[in-house]
């Protein structure tokens, strides 16, 4: 997969050259940044890959950039470094929706998992999010009679029980469902119920 | 008293101001005598002169009567008829109203062709000499010749000669011949004093007229200094001596038309005579006086030296402190201080009492506190000390005291010390030092001395008290001890609090290293091994390495001895080491430290670890005021710079709440704190160490908000 970064930010220049070394030598592209700022000046935030995050730095720290992620919707995940296993951090950072928390000096193994499963995540959620994004932008060419339609369907109704509970004809509600199907891109009503459970 | 060789006595001194009083007056009265008799002699010398110039007028006067006679008398009938005879008879007659002794008529040469001294027809004598008539043919003026002996008379005599004309040419001269002594009638009409030398000298400088022995100088050339003088200026005075041998002042002054001078002589005994008795009455007088002031001078000089010299064997013996008897003196200021004496006397005795008493008190109380007195003479060498302080050095009573058996009893480590301030003493001091006791044990003694000093200001005795101290030394140094071991205490204390952020700052090589070393494992498991990159990533290791062996190391520093040790450091040296360790607990804490370091290569005498720990203290301090500052405006400045006095400073500044002005003296209390979970301590530790290095800590407010810290210590040399 091409475009997939480990980004790295601490402030130690040491340990980043370490890392990176390490990233490296697993085959892993790997990117360094000095600080907080640096790495939000960067257009790395909106690309593929996970990053690296040193929990305590001068200006804004680890926490402070995870919320700032947050806030811009990013799809990275974050993998926590702590120079000591603060167990307060900890817990934060992970209720945040970190995806490691790791504590220095780092297990080469360990970091190489982590970093591993975070771009295994970062994968599956930017292609959900695609997914997603689809299946909107097909909701989004229904009708207003249409979209009245699409729950009753999904909830396994008949074309005569949906007829009856918008008092209309049979033959109507017919013609929205074959739409719906059509404009919902599947071609069974089964499948526009497991398609609608993603949404 | 011991000066009596050289300082004069009391007679002496009077006799002196007496010879001082009278010998200068006389001398002035002496000078005013001599000043009015050379006015007086000026004055007799200037009248006599007028005299003199008033007789020769006479004398030409006396002349010039007789010219007019004989003038009317050549103008007679019978000398134009040429009748001799008859002229020689109206001659005759006319003799009489002349003062003439006769007349006569004289040829052009020089024959007498008359006398009235001859009846007429005598024949008569040709004149061998005829000035006269040279001189009345030559003017055609009638004239006086000098003296000369007359052919007739036999004598010598004058003559006063007019021409005779006939038919306008001069064809004889007559004249009318005298004696000198026709011109004594002259002299005597000056009534002069009659020891005076008077004369008439004719114009050829010989004696007419004479006041004394007139017949026996008459015709004598006059004395060779009037000859000499009269040559020179027609009037005059000199002092010289007459013919007759005695001493005059000579006044003489020339008649203008005869060229006859008159001459006097004042005797110089006259002239001065009335000086010389005035100068010895004056001489008399002073002599007088001076033997009268004497005479008193000695009298009274015995009277004071007698009441000074009664007073000598009494103040000698007051001075031994005896209460001697004096008699009254006849002297008021003497018995001035006879009285003087006594009282002295008697209270010099108080104040020996006083004194005894004193020494006893202090003997006493020196008993009392157990202080050990000593003197010693510095130029004999010898130690003089109280039965106390010889049991306080442990020396036995008999037992000979000297500075070095003094030094040899003294602690070996505190010995080169004590000599040297025991050696040269100075005005006053003090000293404190450790006995090593012949029994064994040790003693602290304190001992304080003064030094007294001789007449010249050279170091003469020292005296001086010694004390065992040993008991407050030993509580000093147990507080000096407790001391380091809290300074030292509060130190691991602190660095507990920081523990967390160290660790990390620890962490940071660790981690850099075991990144890299599995970073090259992996690297090496390569089939084909990027071996420079490899070498690469081992050199960092050994920097990294090392960068955790200096934190190890300083953190050793900090955890080290309690015992202070000074040693010149740099300044600025310690402030970036402080830097360095604050590092992590300043990111954790979100406050940035500013280091202003202003004198980077000055020095202060200081220990190391101890300087950090005020340091740290004081910028931890700094971040606790700014806990609610927000992160990333949170701000702490290090400065470090020389102050006026010369001082190097570090002054620490935040900008939190400051500091209430009530408490910017009470925070540097002991257990003081405005911390939650404060103890109290930090604060009064880190001003304990400025004071050991002879610095100071205080704060204050800044201006624009927050405390400033100040610690400045002396810089080093």
């Amino acid at each position: 997969m091409t475009g997939r970064w480990v980004n790295l930010v601490d402030d130690q220049p040491d340990v980043l050259k370490a890392l990176l070394r390490l990233l490296a030598a697993a085959g892993l592209p790997a990117r360094a940044f000095g600080s907080a700022d640096e790495f939000l000046a960067s257009s790395a935030p909106q690309e593929a890959g996970c990053v690296v995050l040193d929990l305590s730095m001068p200006g804004i720290d680890g926490l402070g950039l995870q919320q700032l992620l947050a806030a811009r919707a990013s799809l990275l995940p974050v993998i926590f470094l702590s120079g000591h296993g603060d167990l307060a951090s900890g817990v934060q950072a992970m209720k945040a929706g970190a995806s490691d928390f790791l504590t220095k000096p780092v297990d080469g193994d360990l970091l190489l998992a982590a970093v591993q499963s975070a771009l295994e995540r970062n994968a599956a959620a930017r292609a959900s999010h695609a997914s997603q994004a689809e299946l909107q932008q097909r909701l989004a060419s229904l009708t207003a009679r249409e979209r009245e339609v699409l729950p009753l369907l999904a909830d396994g109704m008949l074309n005569k029980q949906i007829a009856a509970a918008l008092g209309t004809a049979e033959q109507t509600i017919k013609i929205h469902r074959a739409r719906i199907l059509q404009k919902m891109q599947v071609r069974s009503v089964t499948a526009l119920v497991r398609l609608m459970e993603q949404a | 008293m011991f000066a009596a060789k050289r300082v004069l006595g009391v007679k002496a001194r009077l006799a002196s101001l007496v010879l001082v009083s009278v010998i200068p007056m006389a001398t002035v009265a002496g000078l005013l005598l001599a000043d009015y008799y050379q006015r007086g002699r000026e004055q007799l010398i200037g009248s006599t002169m007028t005299r003199a110039q008033a007789m020769a007028a006479g004398l030409d006067r006396e002349f010039d009567h007789s010219v007019a006679a004989l003038q009317a008398l050549a103008t007679s009938r019978q000398l134009a008829d040429g009748d001799l005879a008859g002229f020689h008879l109206r001659a005759s007659e006319a003799l009489t109203n002349l003062h003439a002794d006769s007349l006569v008529l004289v040829g052009l040469d020089g024959r007498l062709l008359m006398s009235t001294r001859r009846p007429y027809g005598t024949p008569l004598p040709k004149l061998p000499r005829t000035p006269l008539l040279k001189h009345i043919l030559a003017t055609g003026q009638p004239g006086v010749s000098a003296l000369f002996p007359g052919p007739l008379a036999g004598t010598l005599i004058y003559t006063v000669g007019v021409p005779v004309r006939r038919n306008g040419e001069i064809s004889m001269t007559l004249n009318a011949t005298a004696a000198p002594a026709q011109l004594e009638g002259l002299m005597k009409a000056q009534q002069l004093p009659a020891s005076w030398r008077t004369g008439l000298i004719d114009s050829q400088g010989k004696i007419a007229v004479r006041s004394h022995d007139s017949a026996r100088y008459l015709g004598h050339s006059v004395t060779p200094a009037l000859a000499q003088h009269l040559a020179q200026s027609p009037d005059g005075g000199f002092q010289s001596t007459t013919l007759d041998g005695i001493a005059v002042y000579t006044v003489y002054s020339t008649a203008p038309r005869s060229k006859w001078v008159v001459a006097m002589g004042i005797p110089l005994d006259e002239l001065t005579g009335g000086l010389r008795q005035a100068l010895a009455w004056l001489v008399a007088g002073t002599l007088a006086a001076l033997a009268l002031g004497l005479a008193l001078a000695w009298r009274m000089g015995s009277t004071v030296a007698g009441s000074v010299q009664a007073l000598v064997a009494p103040a000698r013996a007051v001075g031994q402190g005896e209460l001697p008897a004096i008699p009254p003196l006849p002297l008021r200021e003497a018995n001035d201080l006879r009285q003087a004496l006594l009282d002295a006397a008697t209270q010099l005795r108080q104040a020996q009492a006083a004194a005894r008493e004193s020494a006893n008190r202090l003997a006493l109380a020196a008993e009392a506190a157990e202080l050990g007195i000593w003197v010693r003479n510095l130029a004999e060498h010898e130690v003089w000390a109280s039965p106390r302080w010889r049991t306080l050095f442990g020396f036995q009573p008999g037992d000979q005291v000297t500075l070095e058996a003094v030094l040899q009893r003294v602690h070996p480590a505190d010995r080169d010390a004590t000599r040297a301030v025991l050696a040269a003493p100075q005005q006053r001091y003090h000293t404190e030092f450790r006995l090593q006791l012949p029994s064994g044990g040790e003693r602290w003694i304190s001992s304080r001395g003064s030094v007294e000093p001789d007449a010249r200001g050279e170091p003469l005795l020292v005296r001086g008290v010694s004390q065992d101290v040993s008991e407050r030394k030993q509580t000093e140094l147990a507080i000096l001890q407790k001391q380091q071991e809290v300074t030292l205490l509060s130190r691991v204390a602190m660095l507990g609090e920081l523990s967390g952020a160290l660790a990390h700052e620890l962490n940071q090589p660790l981690a850099a290293i075991l990144s890299n070393a599995q970073a090259a494992q992996r690297f090496l498991r390569a089939p084909q091994p990027a071996l420079a990159e490899v070498e690469e990533i081992l050199a960092d290791i050994v920097a990294a390495d090392r960068r955790a062996g200096d934190i190890i190391r300083r953190l050793r520093g900090l955890f080290g001895k309690a015992e202070s040790q000074q040693q010149p450091i740099r300044a600025s040296a310690v402030a970036t080491e402080v830097e360095a360790l604050l590092r992590n607990e300043l990111v954790n804490r979100g406050v940035a430290l500013k280091l202003d370091l202003q004198a980077p290569d000055a020095e202060v005498l200081a220990d190391r670890v101890q300087l950090q720990q005020v340091l740290l203290n004081l910028v931890i301090n700094a971040c606790d005021a700014m806990a609610g500052v927000a992160p990333g405006n949170a701000s702490v400045t290090l400065r470090c710079a020389r102050d006026e006095q010369g001082m190097l400073c570090f002054v620490v500044s935040d900008h939190g709440p400051g500091i209430v002005q009530e408490q910017l003296e009470r925070i540097f209390e002991p257990f003081f704190s405005t911390k939650e979970h404060g103890m109290g301590l930090g604060l009064s530790i880190c001003r304990n160490i400025a004071s050991a290095h002879g610095g100071k800590l205080w704060a204050a407010n800044n201006g624009e908000g927050g405390a400033a810290f100040h610690f400045c210590l002396p810089e080093a040399a």
